[in-house]
């Protein structure tokens, strides 16, 4: 059927001519010019009535007498015209209007939705496809994907109009917007690879369609003045008359029902409906109607009591909330102003009083963990104080709590427990986050003129919980929306993009985004291998496996639960392993002061998981909780760590399976951004043996490893866990004259800094190589001797003056002797 | 036959089509939107004027402002109790009077101009086309 067909057989095919015919921007200019002249009409109109009588007037009565019946007739033509324009907006209006109120208010007769009948109207004369891309909704879905016009506009005319022969298939009676996508994207594969190009998937079009669809309604919701819920939030005038007044608590606390995330329709938040129906039934019982609400820190239990009140303003919950007031206690404000137990007690009875003799108060305590805590510490009996009030049948208390808080002060306490419901917040998911961001969005687009794309909020919502795992996610990401739209108007920019808010969350975090990287950093990961083999020699299996997981990493195709990589590297002392990851940290992040380390062997105690992630009851942070947590980006080296207890090991599994922790305190610590490096001697005999016997240790790792778990140094799980366990082999002579030339070239270049030339010999390399290294600990007493016969030599020919600023030296063997002569 | 077959006719036939669906819609669903309008606005009235909760409690005490009684007897200090608790219900009662009379004629007032609201919308269209016309006469034809 053709689409101009399928568009009369609707009733509303009227409605969207009528539109056609005149524009929004037709209406908008006519209305303006009417008013226009409706207001010069009165003006002159009013100068002629005080002037016409005067004698000065008289010359002019004969045009006065022309004139003024046309400004007359102008006056009312225009009248007339700014009445009917008025009329059709809201003609038009209404039809929006009945779409936001009930998604199903159409008649099957009607076809197709108001915003699916723009579509097929906009490609009457062309297509589905370019009725989409032609309509203004279908433009506004292009912007809010961050896809240039140019581009749309050249997409547009190179596609071919083949007008449709069968219509989108509807999945209810009517034909709705989402419908018209998914045909589009299923039977237009030019269009799906359009999109697919440059990365839109078939839910970020639905979803970028919702948004612009959600806007148009909002935008038509709010012209409905007239609407209960609008008339609902002007405060009755004599609303307080039958009820008492709350002095002191006035003092202490705020008027939840005046808050903006009440009254602004935008921000109400549908999916948190179960938690406030709880609430009420909570509220509702005859004694002890009281709730707990617990949750992560963070607002979301305050927005299930913003929607109870938002609610409750409507008159969308049981009559005998109509008129309550939802007042919430500041316990920081008690803090501060109660410091003895007798003012604390007063002052809280005091306010509980005046609740149950105002009869309209549902009182909200912010955080009752803490105000438990202030009256242990003041020596109060806080739980027997409140509990007569707690008891009372006129008395409504929602206490909101930490979930951490409510496990340590308030689970054991059944008697406070059994006064309250406890009702436990969840977190939103992403999808729900999306959902609040969009509204939350378009009220920050009217305050900063700034307009936000649909992909940029998606990433928003994702990247709250990624990089930001403390706290409430749809908190982080609406601060994160907050703040970004001051940074994209501060550079300059109108529009926020997907990349502007990984460019954002870059700036903030210090971590680099998956899959942006500037040219340097895109040429040191290519040729990263290369880079770290000029510091590391003979470990080539290790330094492809740690270049390999950073490159995965930062292209974005890693697993993003776990860490960014980590890996066991098992081998004998003073062969690289500690080496690997400093030179990993120097190229890669910014300098070897950047590898966080952590000798393992400090952590065999009790009380090493203490040590590590902080103690609650000694109210120490943890070392390794405030380290990561300070640089969220890096290599941590886990040294020697066979050494460390099982407690110890078991953190580990669970971090390098979810890449997070939790600290003392119940935070969540992210580590999804570092790689793990633990180093270990264990196996390093076996190694060692079959490298004397002539056998490569990487064929027989399999068989290491097993001997290493049978001995119960590492569980199996844990081996599991790294993305690598990697064999580190002795280090073979000529390995061992590179490394001594490279720890020699260091020497050299500390010397240069001095104006003094050390000439670095065979004969000295070999001298190191001999002295400096055994079967036991490898090339680490290298460096050992470095320091003793060459530095120190040098040193102190420095001191006595013998070299100086602009002489070349070279060390002499003689007799297995090292002594320094001036060339 | 050209008209028939030209953009004009188009045109025209658009304009009736789009008047007789915007008419069919003036004169059925928007009679009814016309009546939740005032509707909303009536119950709008009613709530600002805070007319139930006056009326119910139209003898209580001002700002539930009261004193308890002694609890032995004292006659002193039960008659001093007691005229403060009616001093209190005398002035709740003349303000609540004064609000409830306020807003009841207040509210009396919009109820009866459905009936005119009615009738303006009902001749609207046709207030409109005298404008128009009275418009055209006055610059054409005075």
């Amino acid at each position: 059927m053709h689409i101009r067909d399928y568009l009369k057989q609707s009733s509303l095919y009227g409605v969207l001519k009528a539109e056609s015919v005149l524009s929004i921007k037709t209406r908008r200019v006519v209305a303006l010019i009417s008013w226009n002249i409706i207001f010069f009409s009165i003006v002159i109109l009013v100068l002629y009535f005080f002037v016409r009588n005067s004698a000065k007037f008289n010359e002019y009565k004969i045009i006065a007498d022309f004139v003024v019946p046309r400004i007359w007739g102008f006056l009312l033509i225009n009248i007339s015209i700014s009445l009917s324009f008025k009329l059709i907006n809201f003609y038009l209006s209404s039809k929006y209007y009945f779409e936001k109120i009930s998604k199903n208010f159409y008649s099957k007769d009607e076809l197709y939705t108001f915003s699916a009948g723009r579509i097929l109207f906009a490609g009457r004369k062309t297509d589905i496809l370019h009725g989409f891309i032609d309509s203004s909704i279908g433009q506004e879905v292009f912007l809010r994907l961050g896809i240039p016009k140019n581009e749309i506009t050249d997409f547009y005319n190179k596609e071919p109009i083949i007008p449709e022969g069968v219509m989108p298939k509807t999945a209810g009676d009517i034909m709705k917007i989402k419908d018209i996508i998914s045909y589009l994207y299923s039977t237009k594969a030019s269009f799906n690879n359009f999109l697919s190009i440059k990365g839109i998937s078939e839910v970020e079009l639905i979803g970028a369609v919702e948004f612009v669809i959600y806007r148009i309604e909002q935008q038509e919701y709010e012209k409905q003045w007239w609407r209960k819920e609008e008339s609902s939030k002007i405060k009755g005038l004599a609303e307080d008359w039958s009820y008492g007044k709350t002095y002191l608590l006035d003092k202490y606390s705020r008027n939840l029902m005046n808050d903006t995330e009440v009254n602004s329709e935008a921000l109400s938040i549908s999916s948190r409906d179960p938690e406030i129906n709880q609430i009420e039934n909570a509220l509702l019982k005859s004694s002890g109607s009281n709730a707990l609400l617990i949750g992560d820190p963070g607002q979301e239990k305050l927005q299930v009591v913003w929607g109870l009140c938002r609610k409750i303003k409507k008159g969308e919950i049981n009559l005998s909330f109509t008129k309550k007031r939802v007042v919430i206690l500041s316990v920081n404000l008690i803090t501060l102003s109660c410091k003895d137990k007798t003012t604390l007690e007063t002052q809280i009875s005091r306010i509980l009083s005046e609740v149950i003799k105002a009869g309209n108060i549902i009182f909200v305590i912010d955080n009752l963990p803490q105000l438990i805590s202030l009256s242990t510490k003041l020596g109060s009996d806080f739980i027997n104080l409140i509990d007569p009030f707690l008891a009372h049948s006129s008395i409504q208390v929602i206490a909101l709590s930490d979930t951490a808080d409510f496990h340590k002060l308030i689970e054991s306490n059944k008697t406070l427990l059994g006064r309250f419901e406890t009702i436990f917040v969840k977190p939103l998911s992403t999808e729900e986050i999306i959902k609040i961001l969009t509204s939350s969005a378009l009220i920050i687009e009217g305050n900063y003129k700034i307009i936000f794309t649909y992909l940029a909020i998606k990433k928003l919502a994702e990247s709250a919980n990624y990089y930001f795992p403390n706290g409430v996610s749809s908190d982080k990401a609406s601060s994160l929306l907050k703040e970004i739209a001051p940074w994209a108007k501060r550079n300059g920019s109108n529009i926020v993009l997907e990349d502007d808010v990984l460019k954002f969350i870059e700036e903030k975090t210090n971590i680099p985004s998956s899959g942006r990287f500037s040219p340097i950093e895109k040429e040191k990961l290519l040729n990263l291998e290369l880079l770290i083999s000029e510091m590391v020699i003979g470990q080539k299996d290790a330094i492809f496996a740690v270049s390999n997981a950073l490159r995965r990493a930062r292209s974005g195709i890693r697993n993003e639960n776990r860490p960014m990589g980590s890996f066991l590297f098992l081998g004998p002392t003073g062969v690289g392993k500690t080496e690997t990851a400093k030179a990993l940290a120097r190229v890669f992040f910014g300098g070897e002061a950047d590898m966080m380390r952590l000798d393992m062997s400090e952590y065999q105690d009790n009380d090493s998981v203490k040590k590590l992630i902080g103690s609650f009851t000694d109210d120490k942070p943890g070392v390794f909780s405030s380290m990561v947590r300070e640089k969220q980006y890096g290599v941590v080296l886990l040294d020697e760590f066979e050494k460390t207890n099982h407690d110890v090991l078991n953190l580990f599994l669970q971090i390098f399976d979810e890449g997070f922790f939790s600290d003392m305190l119940g935070q969540k610590v992210n580590v999804k951004n570092i790689i793990f490096i633990a180093t270990s001697n264990a196996g390093a005999e076996k190694i060692f043996q079959m490298v004397k016997s002539g056998k490569n240790p990487k064929d027989y790792q399999e068989e290491i490893i097993e001997e290493i778990v049978s001995s119960g140094l590492f569980k199996p799980e844990l081996i599991n866990r790294f993305d690598g366990t990697i064999i580190f082999k002795p280090l073979s002579k000529e390995d061992l004259q590179k490394i001594a030339g490279l720890m020699l070239g260091r020497v050299a270049k500390r010397l240069i800094d001095k104006g003094i030339i050390l000439n670095i010999t065979d004969e000295l390399i070999n001298f190191i190589v001999q002295n400096g290294t055994n079967d036991v600990f490898g090339a680490r007493p290298m460096n050992r001797l470095i320091q003793d016969e060459l530095e120190g030599k040098i040193a102190t020919m420095m001191i006595s003056g013998e070299i100086r600023s602009g002489y070349k030296v070279e060390a002499v063997i003689d007799n297995n002797i090292l002594s320094i002569k001036i060339i | 036959m050209a008209y028939f077959t030209t953009g004009w006719y188009n045109i025209h036939m658009n304009f009736l089509l789009v008047l007789g669906n915007y008419l069919k819609w003036h004169y059925s669903k928007a009679i009814y939107n016309v009546f939740s309008i005032w509707k909303n606005i009536s119950i709008f009235i009613f709530n600002f004027f805070s007319i139930k909760s006056l009326f119910f409690n139209l003898f209580s005490p001002w700002k539930r402002l009261s004193e308890n009684y002694p609890k032995f007897i004292n006659i002193k200090e039960y008659l001093g109790t007691l005229i403060v608790n009616t001093i209190m219900r005398v002035v709740g009662v003349l303000l609540r009077s004064f609000m409830l009379i306020l807003g009841l004629f207040c509210f009396c007032i919009f109820l009866i101009t459905l009936p005119f609201i009615i009738i303006i919308w009902l001749i609207f269209p046709l207030i409109i086309l005298y404008l128009i016309i009275t418009g055209i006469i006055l610059i054409f034809f005075s």
